[in-house]
């Protein structure tokens, strides 16, 4: 089958002709691998593209679920002042009204209030609050009252008046001197109190806890905290 | 060979001219005769090797197969070494130079012996030399000027064939494996060819003789065997057992009644003579181009094709099929081309249909992602509205829920510790306090610090967790008024984070008399009872932090029996410490647990 070299020059212009149809079929070849990995790389990234979007999208979703679950109670919150600067006049102002609407004519329900330092909560703001901190004004008020009925009307009172997020988080009972009241009626629960038993002096601490962002570029939405006020005390005098 | 399906020619070649044969739907039609002329020096000037090559041009696409029937075709048997591969072609190709040197074509054809057994077979292979049949046509006179006009008309060549190369194929389908003398009349004269045990042995065309008269033929195979008895080509024994028979293919032959039945030879014996037409040697149909007569000569059985295939080239070499090959490359090298050509354009088809599916696919990822950007966005701008993230603000609340629950129900506590109280008027509390236990507000760690919550067991001098109780009986410092004031305590771990976070359990102080006229036993008994009556209301931790009567320091006892000491109230304290009183479920389970 082999030939002669001039036999091979008879092929000229076959094999010329041959060549060129092998180079359009690499050519072709080539084209057509280029188009066919051209589009298997499209398609990987299509694929992995909308694989991030998907995951993405869930996380979005899932934020977007978690932050309509919590958006009422947060509302909630922040319309009560658990959310921002502590209103320190506001909820003072508040608590007076509480203990002037308690008061009997004459006979302040409280005798005095110490206002503490306003501080953090002792730990720190729990895990996932970084950017805020969790602050805690404190409130000791003292009372002297006939007896464990009055004392309770007397609690039940501030607790429900209070405003914020606040709590009445600790009390003290102590029997006074014996002989230090007289026959009479206890102000508004109408008991009778005994002439010569010795009256009850009460001393609670109510607390008030905010939620201030440490920075307030850093929570839009949420109020710088307000200045930290020094220690004040108050009485609410007869 | 492959034949690419083109048409084909058959050229007769013999001593008196050339026959042009075409094959046509399965009959050949003849195309050209041409005479030969008387010298073959000036063949090719002649006006026949001209009107040859005009032919010729008639035909530009047929190739061309040679059947020649030359008047010097030679065999010799003669045995070779039994040597393979390399070795035996160049064996065979120096036996051919010896015995017929200057002769273009040649051929050497291995005589196989066939064997009926098992052992005939075992003795074959046995043998160290092999029986080869060479072949070949020493000087092609007739062949020359007609190989010259192919030749210079460049025309294609398939393979050259002789009727003794075919002949052993013809006497198979006679008789296989027999041996007889095939004759039959030519346009070149008569052919004779001796096959012996199926294998050409020897082949002779007698052109001078009339072919066609019986009696003529008869003298002639008369001549032929006696002169393959003397030349010891035929062995003699065949004649004698008479298993020598004559095969008259009878076509061209006038009068074939005439033929004898046996062959009587002068030397004695005789060779049976069987006759036989070319229809049943399956040869086909041989037409001439103007009237479609058959024609009368016996040509037509070397047309089959069949009989060629098996011989695959015949006498022809690579230089005379130098055009048959070119044209090979050539088409080899168009279908080379042609296919690759289409190979590659099935490819880019399969590529480009291939697209479809997977432009289907990205048009859908297109809508998908448009319709998942404008989620995103809806998502991501309702997200942004919100002032804090989803787990900041789930914290937030979480943590604010459970601040609110750290308040203290005062009436609650206070209804426990009254129901407790026993009836006896000799025990009475003067003082009561609680708060939230936990020094961590939000389940961090740490306490103190100005303005924080108090941790309760360091303000009412109860020992910190995990910290042992003082038994009944051991002195105790005095303890610090409550209220006092936050200060420094042991930090109490806590677990939780916003989520879960764990609400401190109450942690109060109880301080009260007894009277002094009770016994000791009893005023410790009252105590006793009253901290017993506090822990079934509250299901509650109680301690006794201080009885009215213990023991002195070293175990000793000692009491002044004044008046003034025997009525005074003996004071006593108690500590509890109260996980949840808020919650009426959690107090039944403890109870519960208490009583189980």
């Amino acid at each position: 089958m082999l030939l002669a070299v001039e036999d091979f020059k008879r092929l000229r212009g076959t094999l010329a002709v041959c060549g060129c149809l092998l180079l359009i079929t690499a050519a072709l070849l080539q084209h057509s691998w280029n188009r066919a990995s051209a589009r298997d790389a499209e398609l990987e990234r299509a694929r992995l593209a909308q694989a991030e979007m998907s995951r993405q999208l869930a996380g979005l979703r899932g934020e977007a679920a978690r932050l309509a679950g919590h958006r009422d109670p947060y509302d909630a919150l922040v319309a009560r002042g658990g959310v921002g600067a502590f209103q320190k006049t506001r909820e003072i102002d508040r608590f007076e009204s509480t203990v002037r609407g308690l008061s009997a004519p004459g006979r302040s329900a409280v005798s005095r209030y110490v206002l503490r330092a306003r501080a953090p909560v002792p730990g720190g703001a729990p895990a996932g609050l970084d950017r805020l901190t969790v602050t805690m004004q404190q409130l000791v008020f003292e009372t002297e009252l006939p007896h464990e009925e009055s004392f309770l009307r007397v609690w039940r009172g501030i607790a429900t008046g209070l405003g914020g997020l606040s709590s009445i988080e600790a009390c003290e009972l102590k029997l006074g001197e014996a002989g230090g009241q007289q026959d009479g009626v206890d102000g508004e629960g109408g008991k009778k109190v005994r002439k010569g038993w010795p009256p009850l002096k009460a001393s609670c601490t109510v607390a008030w806890y905010a939620f201030e962002p440490k920075d307030a570029s850093a929570a839009p939405g949420v109020a710088a905290p307000g200045t930290m006020m020094p220690a004040m005390g108050g009485s609410s005098g007869s | 060979m492959a034949r690419f399906g083109s048409p084909r020619h058959v050229l007769y070649i013999g001593p008196r001219g050339l026959i042009a044969l075409r094959e046509q739907r399965g009959e050949f039609v003849e195309t050209g005769r041409f005479e030969a002329s008387a010298s073959a020096a000036d063949a090719a000037e002649t006006s026949q090797a001209q009107a040859f090559a005009d032919w010729l041009r008639g035909w530009p696409n047929d190739r061309f197969e040679l059947l020649v029937d030359a008047i010097d075709e030679e065999q010799h048997a003669d045995r070779l070494p039994r040597v393979k591969g390399r070795d035996h072609s160049m064996l065979i190709a120096r036996r051919i130079e010896q015995r017929y040197r200057d002769a273009e074509f040649t051929l050497a054809t291995l005589l196989v012996p066939t064997a009926s057994s098992r052992e005939a077979r075992r003795a074959i292979a046995a043998e160290t030399t092999v029986q080869v049949l060479l072949s070949a046509i020493r000087s092609p006179a007739s062949l020359a000027p007609w190989l010259a006009v192919l030749r210079t008309a460049e025309t294609p060549i398939v393979s050259l064939h002789t009727p003794a190369l075919l002949a052993a194929a013809v006497a198979k389908r006679i008789a296989p494996h027999e041996s007889g003398l095939l004759v039959s009349l030519h346009p070149g004269g008569l052919r004779q060819t001796l096959v012996l045990g199926g294998h050409l042995r020897f082949s002779r065309l007698a052109a001078s003789i009339d072919g066609r008269r019986p009696e003529a033929v008869s003298a002639e195979l008369k001549r032929s065997i006696q002169y393959l008895m003397m030349s010891q080509t035929l062995p003699q024994e065949l004649v004698r057992e008479g298993r020598l028979k004559i095969w008259i293919v009878l076509d061209g032959l006038a009068e074939p009644t005439r033929l004898p039945a046996a062959l009587v030879l002068d030397q004695g014996g005789s060779v049976a003579v069987e006759t036989h037409t070319m229809a049943s040697l399956g040869a086909p149909r041989l037409s001439d181009a103007d009237d479609g007569r058959r024609t009368s000569d016996a040509l037509a059985l070397w047309l089959d094709p069949k009989l060629r295939g098996k011989l695959r080239l015949g006498y022809a070499n690579a230089s005379l099929r130098r055009f048959e090959l070119i044209g090979l490359w050539r088409r080899a090298l168009w279908g080379m081309g042609a296919g690759a050509v289409t190979v590659a354009a099935l490819a880019s088809a399969w590529v480009e249909l291939g697209r479809l599916p997977a432009d289907r696919d990205l048009r859908q990822g297109t809508e998908i992602t448009s319709r998942n950007d404008a989620e995103w966005k809806r998502l991501e701008a309702e997200i942004a509205s919100h002032p804090l993230s989803g787990a900041e603000m789930e914290a937030v609340v979480e943590s604010a829920r459970a601040l609110e629950r750290r308040q203290i129900d005062a009436a609650q506590l206070l209804t426990a510790l009254a129901t407790a109280m026993p009836e006896d008027v000799e025990l009475k509390l003067s003082e009561i306090a609680w708060s939230r236990a936990a020094s961590a507000v939000l389940g961090g760690g740490g306490a103190g610090g100005d303005g924080s919550i108090m941790p309760p067991s360091a303000a009412i001098g109860m020992p910190a967790p995990g910290q042992a109780v003082p038994p009944p009986g051991a002195e105790l410092t005095a303890l610090p008024p409550l209220g006092s004031g936050p200060t420094a305590g042991t930090p109490t771990p806590s677990a939780g984070g916003a989520a879960g976070l764990q609400i401190p359990p109450i942690e109060g102080v109880l301080r009260g008399t007894v009277e002094g006229t009770l016994g000791k036993t009893d005023a410790n008994a009252l105590v006793e009872r009253y901290a017993e009556g506090i822990r079934r209301q509250c299901a509650c931790e109680v301690e006794v932090r201080q009885w009215p009567y213990e023991r002195g320091p070293g175990g000793t006892w000692s009491k002044d029996f004044d008046k003034e000491d025997l009525e005074r109230p003996v004071p006593f304290s108690l500590t509890l410490r109260w996980p949840e009183p808020s919650d009426e479920r959690a107090i039944a389970r403890r109870q519960d647990a208490s009583r189980g």
